[in-house]
Order: structure tokens, then sequence, then C-alpha cells
């Protein structure tokens, strides 16, 4: 691959080589079936590592986050489940899975919101705007006013935090993407387990992703690379030495007083687990470009230990 | 859903049903989510139980699963949401008592700006004819769809929403149980929705209402006399060929089963009027056959 800069070392060999003999096992138990449901738990029994994955919010939907995983996946020969439901998110769910990956920020709706294009033509320039504002239960009627009806609620709770943190110290591995640093914001177990929280960001503007002066087999010969994405600027508790990936806005453009620059990734053992987080993520386009792609593959395979 | 409001030849049903199909062999499938277990949960409590298909790339499950909540809530019923188009079955069907569906039938695995692909995001980029949608790829295959028809058929409940019509499309099992395939709609703007004259539980009583919703055009293949809902453009606004009125819901038994269509579903504000709120709970009832 054109962006990788240096020769591939023995042991990412030998692990690609598993990793191509894997795939061949799944086109064959492909075959066998349209849904062979003996053959996927056959791979289970094997040890094969398997992937939860917590996608979706009110501002990303879990369509263009699944399009884009089932790249990563698939290439990786990792069976994930999908899920877009929060609250049953557990100690006794994370038990059948060796990586869990959110990507979904804190808060709920309740008490709605216009609908699916609130960002879009269908609630811009609406005559009477500053009436319909988000969050507030906006056009939706329903809850608004009653009881704390509208706002935003924040969904992850002290149990749930505790369990996400107790599975990683177990020995699983966590990728927390692009807005799950929001999660932080209400849950310190999360907070402590994930490493940081968000602050906030600009609008989607191109800006450079780039491996910082730490050495790690996830960033490894990874050139930087623009994308034009949401620029995260977020807080970071842990020690500088694991934040692999910076981003810088390259035209100068700042974001509040926070500068030009963002962490934009970190790596770190926790307990007898690991646990990743990469900023990026608003776009199919950014999920997909060559380095990032390959950032998140090894992200996974670097969770699961296999590098 | 952005689909214009062609009709489809027999032989492209057949070309899409093949896609279909090889889009299911392709999938990540394994058939039974591991993270539920629904028949356990049914069979301790004995309480009816809802699987819910929702979200597409231009329905984002986030704001049908806060619609559908108040339903679900209000009536005390369980429900499981699922993305996971590619694992219904006829195995993960069991343990339900009615399977919901708003969802489209298209996907664009080749990718797309993202979430914000209906906004100013994408909107005025300076290559913007370059930068158009990849291919739709179908996903519901006709073993899924026998799986549903089958599901039915056996006495359970179908509630297909909104932009399921759409699935009817490039799946004709699916067309079978559900009635009718989607034809098009014009931008969101009010219009009335109105029960027909057919006497029916889920609409005895229910007075017109304005909605601002996306008003669906369908063709609908059953008997006129299970039609419940016609929505009406009361401006006088046409869409394309099809007039200012278009069939928005409809009712019927099919096999030991029951069969539930609702064409509104585009927005909160929608799904969360007064009467149409009692409808779909109205239409969950008539599926479990409480009313």
């Amino acid at each position: 691959m054109e962006f990788v800069g240096k020769k591939l070392s023995r042991r990412t060999l030998v692990q690609k080589a598993g990793v191509a003999a894997g795939a061949g096992l799944l086109g064959l138990s492909g075959a066998e079936g349209l849904f062979s449901q003996a053959s996927a738990s056959a791979q289970t029994m094997a040890g094969q590592p398997r992937a939860l994955a917590l996608i979706g919010d009110r501002f990303h939907n879990p369509d263009y986050i699944r399009t884009s995983f089932a790249r990563v996946f698939k290439d990786l020969n990792i069976p994930v489940d999908y899920t877009i439901e929060y609250d049953k998110i557990s100690a006794d769910l994370l038990k059948n899975y060796q990586l869990f990956v959110i990507l979904r920020d804190g808060q709920i709706f309740p008490g709605g919101y216009l609908g699916p294009d609130s960002w879009s033509e269908y609630s811009a320039n609406l005559e009477n705007a500053p009436d319909a504002a988000g969050g507030r239960g906006g056009a939706g009627g329903g809850a608004r006013g009653g009881g704390g009806g509208g706002g935003s609620v924040m969904w992850m709770t002290a149990e749930q935090g505790a369990a996400i943190k107790d599975w990683v110290n177990a020995g699983n591995g966590f990728y927390s993407m692009h807005n799950s640093s929001h999660i932080s914001l209400s849950n310190k177990d999360y907070h402590d387990v994930m490493g940081g929280a968000f602050i906030s960001h600009p609008p989607l503007r191109p800006f450079q992703i780039r491996a910082t002066a730490n050495k790690h087999p996830i960033t490894e010969g990874i050139t930087p690379f623009m994308v034009n994405d949401e620029q995260h600027y977020v807080t970071y508790d842990k020690d500088p030495k694991y934040v692999i990936l910076e981003s810088e806005n390259i035209d100068g453009l700042t974001f509040r007083d926070l500068g030009t620059k963002a962490i934009g990734g970190w790596a770190y053992d926790y307990g007898k687990g690991r646990v990743v987080f990469t900023a990026a993520g608003h776009t199919n386009h950014v999920l997909w470009a060559p380095q990032y792609l390959e950032i998140q593959k090894r992200s996974v395979k670097w969770l699961l230990k296999q590098i | 859903m952005k689909r214009s409001a062609a009709k489809l030849s027999r032989r492209a049903l057949v070309r899409n049903a093949g896609l279909a199909a090889s889009a299911g062999l392709l999938g990540l499938g394994q058939e039974k989510s591991l993270y539920s277990q629904p028949q356990a949960t049914a069979g301790a409590t004995g309480q009816p139980r809802v699987l819910a298909l929702i979200g597409d790339r231009h329905h984002n499950a986030d704001y049908i699963r806060v619609s559908l909540d108040k339903v679900f809530k209000e009536l005390n019923v369980s429900v499981d949401y699922t993305i996971e188009y590619d694992k219904i079955s006829a195995n993960s069907l069991k343990g339900y008592n009615i399977f919901l569906v708003l969802r489209e039938g298209q996907n664009w695995s080749g990718g797309y700006l993202g979430p914000d692909a209906a906004s100013f995001y994408s909107k005025n980029l300076e290559n913007a004819a370059d930068f158009h949608d990849g291919p739709t790829v179908p996903w519901m295959s006709e073993e899924q769809g026998a799986a549903i028809k089958d599901f039915v058929n056996a006495g359970n409940g179908l509630y297909a929403l909104h932009d399921s019509s759409d699935i009817s499309h490039t799946c004709k099992n699916f067309r079978d149980v559900m009635g009718g395939v989607f034809n098009g709609h014009p931008a969101l703007r009010p219009f009335r929705v109105s029960p027909t004259a057919n006497k029916h539980p889920i609409t005895d009583g229910i007075t017109p209402f304005m909605v601002n919703d996306e008003q669906h055009y369908v063709i609908y293949d059953k008997d006129p006399k299970y039609v419940l809902l016609e929505a009406e453009n009361t401006d006088g606004l046409t869409f394309q060929t099809l007039g200012t009125k278009s069939i928005s819901a409809w009712a019927y038994d099919y096999g030991k089963g029951r069969v539930v269509f609702t064409a509104v579903g585009h927005t909160n504000h929608a799904m969360w009027v007064p009467q149409y709120l009692e409808i779909q709970k109205r239409s969950m009832q008539w599926l479990l056959k409480q009313i």
C-alpha cells in the first residue's frame, strides 16, 4: 500500500497470513448456505473474536456508520453485531464479545425533534425558524414544556460505565470513535476507561491528520493525510506518550481559543485490556480515506492483541 | 427516499431479486443476534413482543425509535429495535408477535457522503455533479420475504410503516403480504389524512388531521374495502400525474395473521400528531387481536 512508508515487519507479515487464511475459511463457509448458523457457531467456537458495535444517534445515522464499518470488518474477517440499543449495553451483553466499538454521542432526545432531516433544507429557511430550534421538542410538539421534555438526556448509566470498565480490565478491547468522547461528559467510569472527553468542533472543513512522534503499531509508516471532517477537540487525561494521532487545520483556521491543533487519537493498555480512540468519523469519505481505513483496521487488530 | 415514480418491469423485479439474494450471501449474516433473547423473554412473561426493523440512509433510526418508544410505552408492549436487515429470518422472527418495518428497500453499500447527505454539507460543492450517489443494492432476499409471509400466515402481525413499501419493488413475497408498493412522494408539505368510509376499529371515531410529512403515493394490490386512510393535499397541489389524493393506510387479515400499512412517518411531528399516534396504537392492538 502506497501510504505505508516502511517495509512490513516479519510479525506483521505473519499476522497478515493469518488474516488471509481466515478469509479463506469464511469464503468456504459462506458457500454452504445463505444463513448457515452452524458455520457461524463453529467460527465462534473456534475462538474467532466477535465485535459489538453501538452506532448511531440523532446526528449520526447508523446507516452511514454501518456502511463504513462493514468494509473494515469484512476486510478483517471479524463478525460484528450492530446495535442501536444503547439501553441494552451491560456486563451480561459484553460477555459475548472481545471488541466493543462505540460511534455514538452521549445524549438522546426523548422529547422528540423534527425528524431525520433536522439539519437539512427541510428544517432550514422556515418562516418561523427560530421557533423550530432543535433540541426543544421543535415542531414535534409532543413533550414541549412538560416536565423537562424536549432537551437532551444523557443515556449511559453508572452501571453501564462500570460494565465497560470491568470488561476492558478483564482483557478485552474498547474502540471509542468520533463523538463517543461525548459520553465521558456524564459518566466517570466511562471517562476513565475512554481517557478523555469531547469539547466541541467546527463545521466540516479540510484538516490534516498525522501520526505523532510516539511509535505505535497502529500508526507505523502512516503518512499524513487530509480529510474533510469535523475536527473534534477533546480533553485527554492520560500520559501524553499514548497519543498517536494529531490533527491540524493547515489553513490556520482556529476553533474558539483552542488553536489549529487537536489530539486526534490515542491507544493504551488498561488493566489486562486495551483502549483506542480515534476522533475522525463524520463521513463515509473520511472513514474510507486509505490511511484512516488502515488505522481503523490496525486499531481493531491491536485491540485484539493480534499486533 | 429519493426515488422517482418509475414502475418496475417484471424482468427488473426478477433481476433485482437476484441481486438481493447475492447481497444476502455476501452479508455478515449470523441469524440470531447474541444480544437479543426474545424467546426467553416472551416465554417468561407472556407479554406480546415486537421486533422493529428501523432506519435507512434517509431515515435515521434515532428519530424512529424516539417516535415509536412513545407508542410502545403507552401500550406496555416490549420491543426490540434492530438495524440489522440482513439478520431478518424465519428464525429471528420466532418469539415475536408483531414485525414492524420502517425501512426502505435499498442500501448504498458503495458509500455516500455521510449523515448530512441531504443537507447543506453536500450541497453547493464545486464538483457537485461529480459526487453523485453510488448504485443502490436491494437488501431483502426472497427467503426473507417468505419468512415474513410465513410469520404472518401463522397468525402474527406485520406493521409496514412509511417507506417500507419501497421493499415491495424488489421482493415479491414481501409485496404479497404487505399489499402494495411505493410510487414516489413530493417534498415535505402539509396535507390532510382522513379515514375512508370503510368501518374499522383502527379508525373508528378518528377525525381528519393535518400533517407536514412526505405524502407517499402507493400502488395498492388488494380489495379496496380494506383501505382505511386516504391523504389529500387540500391546497390542490398535485404530485406528478397522480393528483392530490393518495391511499394512506390499509388493514386486512392474511392467513391466520393480520397486516397493517400506514404511510405517514417521516417526522417526529407526524408520528406524534394525536390522531396518528392513536392510529399507531390501535394498529398494534388490532395486529395483536386485542381489538
